[in-house]
């Protein structure tokens, strides 16, 4: 079977973005070149909401600054929470012995003593990129020992590596919807650490990445309506523009229009929502009674003010106090969920209201608010 | 009036998967599967939902009896490579553990690539040396066809939900790259069949989306328009000795509404009614009391339990638009609302 060459779609929703895919972060990559440069830190922290392009930023730090003086390995976290530190400190010792096998480096029960060794046989820099960490530091905010033994293991090799100098680096990336949610010692982690947060797309990067669709060019209104429909999601706007862009390739259009975003929203939100529910998971409940309610309020065209939404609330689920919908909505107004002008509450990204519109159904969300305590609401 | 002397098969395929020159009307989801799992710039993978016995496995064996006329090299994203591409079909259904899990697609491998590896003890250790040989040695790139792997997730959840979770972080991990072999590069795709759309399935069964997820493309199975219907029944019937009316399609559609089992099944009682009834009025009432009755069997064989919501809605949806007679409506409405109530809760 052979096919006809027709373009492939530029867009890549779902997977960590590669080489010239990889959009925008400049200032972020400079700071990462920096850091592996010096020697004064040896940790470095990356924070960001889900689906904000944490494992395509650290595969690019990988890709541009593998050299033979840096060897940069990847470990991806979020399976390994059933497995002991020890574990998980041997396959990071398989891994380095695995690249730099022509050098007599062999495996070391004690973890301390293998890095002495690498400091005293290898002639490179060692970075380690681990992904998924706050799975590690997920178990508890404010408890030590409910968070995964690894994290502990880690701060300890930060201050080993630091004080013997050793020529190992780490760099974590960890993703949650809230700022505050992270366990004491990822917590010293992070203290330690330089520290980058990656925001949503500015709406330049945001043109440049549609700009690659170049036998399908995006028109500059087609390219706002994106920015508006995604505020810059990293994620939202692949999906989007890869939706759009198959639409327009079978329709044999010549050029991609605000009309076909807008008609493909529906599309993109529901072939790609095991994405988005990643970031609906991660919420808090009573965040979620509230989004949800807000993003339905949105739906039926109503005024998004507070006292509809209370209304809406009220009508809907129980009354509730002021309190706890004034926490709610200062932590969703914080991570960027919301804001406020005004009277008016903005839900500030459609892709994620769009999202919540078709896919949270009423049940789902009565069953949040059951398992809530009495003293919530 | 027939002769008896030229007795051909009936022609409709209902309970198995639809083979060969038979599968047909799914141009757009096979298309769908190749663009996201080969042919696209990055190779992703699918989630196909559907309702039970809408096709989903005749899809996914359709995309297995590819392999040969398919020979199209893919990229995987982020190398250089240029490989060629297997496509295997596991069905998980039996499977107990992850163990099995593993096993069950590395048969599917060895089905496919006849290597000489041993079994070991450990499942996961011999899918990774299959990935191993497959990848590396013979520079395949795999597109595991998945069956079930709803009932697999239901099945390792019922007895511990952590095991479920694990299982899919670590599937996850392996979809972006498996650290046993290579520095940064899938090794493989999948397509995924199951009855609950992927959030459903996680929510109905307690599991969480461990870190980044499983993040997947969803395509939900459509049943057929009557357009499709007309041309399915000209393609099935090329060869037969009569042909179904215009009318007769219309009743077909009318009564099963376009779902792939209940037109099959319609036009299977159709046929061969046809054969031996002359008279149309009474065939029609035949086909459609008989059809009325498989449709009540089939119901209650299903059961409540395991059908998920949304084709619970679409069933009963289904019942209020078909033409097939009051009495036929209350009684299967009365079944299709026991399931609804159950699911409900109190």
């Amino acid at each position: 079977m052979n096919r006809n060459q027709i373009p492939d779609n530029p867009f890549i929703a779902g997977q960590p973005a590669r080489g010239s895919d990889f959009f925008g972060r400049e200032d972020d990559l400079l700071l990462i070149e920096q850091f592996i440069m010096q020697d004064e830190k040896d940790s470095f922290f990356i924070k960001g909401q889900r689906r904000s392009g944490k494992t395509s930023f650290l595969k690019r730090s990988q890709d541009k600054f593998k050299s033979e003086k840096n060897l940069i390995l990847y470990f991806n976290l979020q399976d390994k929470i059933s497995h002991t530190s020890v574990e998980i400190a041997q396959e990071i010792q398989e891994r380095i012995i695995r690249y730099t096998d022509k050098i007599n480096i062999s495996f070391n029960k004690d973890f301390k003593n293998f890095l002495k060794n690498l400091k005293n046989k290898v002639n490179r820099k060692v970075i380690l990129l681990f992904d998924e960490f706050d799975v590690m530091c997920k178990n508890s905010k404010n408890d030590e020992h409910s968070e995964h033994d690894f994290v502990n293991f880690i701060l300890d090799i930060i201050i080993y590596i630091s004080e013997n100098k050793i020529p190992v680096k780490l760099i974590f990336a960890a993703g949650s919807n809230y700022e505050s949610e992270i366990s004491k010692h990822c917590k010293k982690i992070e203290d330690l650490s330089i520290k980058v947060v990656l925001t949503p797309f500015e709406k330049g990067t945001v043109d440049k990445l549609l700009e690659t669709s170049r036998n399908l060019p995006f028109r500059e209104n087609a390219k706002e309506t994106i920015n508006e429909l995604t505020s810059g999601n990293p994620f939202f706007t692949q999906a989007l523009a890869y939706s759009v862009y198959d639409f327009a390739q079978s329709h044999k259009a010549q050029s991609i229009t605000p009309k076909m975003v807008k008609n493909r929203l529906n599309s993109a939100v529901r072939s790609f929502g095991s994405g988005v529910a990643v970031i609906w998971n991660d919420l808090e409940n009573t965040d979620k009674i509230i989004l949800y309610s807000l993003a339905n309020i949105i739906e039926k065209d109503q005024k998004s003010d507070l006292n509809v939404l209370k209304e809406y609330l009220t009508k809907n689920f129980m009354h509730i106090d002021d309190k706890f919908v004034n926490e709610s909505f200062l932590r969703l107004e914080k991570s960027g969920f919301i804001n406020q002008e005004k009277s008016k509450i903005n839900f500030k990204t459609e892709f994620f209201r769009k999202w919540i519109v078709l896919d949270i159904n009423k049940r789902e969300i009565r069953d949040i608010h059951t398992s809530l305590k009495k003293n919530i609401f | 009036m027939f002769n008896d002397n030229t007795i051909k098969m009936n022609p409709f395929v209902y309970n198995s998967p639809v083979r060969g020159k038979d599968f047909f009307n799914r141009e757009q989801a096979v298309e769908k599967i190749l663009k996201e799992t080969v042919r696209g710039k990055s190779q992703g993978s699918i989630w196909i939902t559907g309702e039970r016995q809408i096709g989903k496995t005749s899809l996914l064996r359709h995309v297995q009896s590819m392999n040969d006329e398919f020979n199209e090299k893919v990229t995987p994203y982020g190398t250089k490579k240029s490989l060629d591409v297997a496509f295997v079909f596991a069905n998980v259904q039996g499977c107990e553990n992850e163990d099995e899990f593993y096993n069950t697609l590395w048969q599917g491998l060895k089905d496919f690539f006849d290597f000489k590896l041993k079994k070991g003890a450990n499942g996961y250790k011999n899918f990774i040396n299959a990935m191993t040989e497959v990848y590396i040695r013979r520079k395949y790139f795999t597109v595991f066809l998945i069956d079930e792997f709803d009932a697999f997730i239901e099945t390792i959840s019922y007895k511990e939900i952590h095991t479920a979770t694990n299982f899919l972080a670590k599937l996850s991990s392996l979809l972006q790259e498996i650290d046993e072999i290579d520095e940064g590069s899938k090794t493989f795709s999948c397509v995924f069949t199951a009855n609950h759309d992927i959030k459903e399935l996680l929510t109905a069964n307690g599991i969480d989306n461990r870190g980044s997820g499983l993040i997947v493309e969803a395509l939900n199975l459509k049943w057929f328009t009557q357009t499709q219907v007309s041309e399915l029944v000209k393609k099935y019937m090329k060869d037969s000795d009569f042909q179904f009316t215009e009318s007769e399609i219309e009743l077909c559609f009318k009564s099963a509404q376009g779902y792939p089992y209940f037109t099959q099944k319609m036009l299977s009682l159709m046929y061969d009614a046809k054969k031996i009834i002359t008279n149309d009025k009474q065939y029609r009432n035949t086909v459609k009391v008989e059809f009325g009755e498989m449709f009540k069997e089939t119901i209650e064989d299903w059961g409540g339990d395991n059908m998920p919501m949304r084709t619970l809605k679409k069933l009963i949806e289904m019942v209020q638009k078909m033409d097939l007679g009051r009495q036929f409506t209350v009684v299967v409405m009365k079944t299709l609302e026991i399931y609804l109530r159950a699911k409900m809760g109190p």
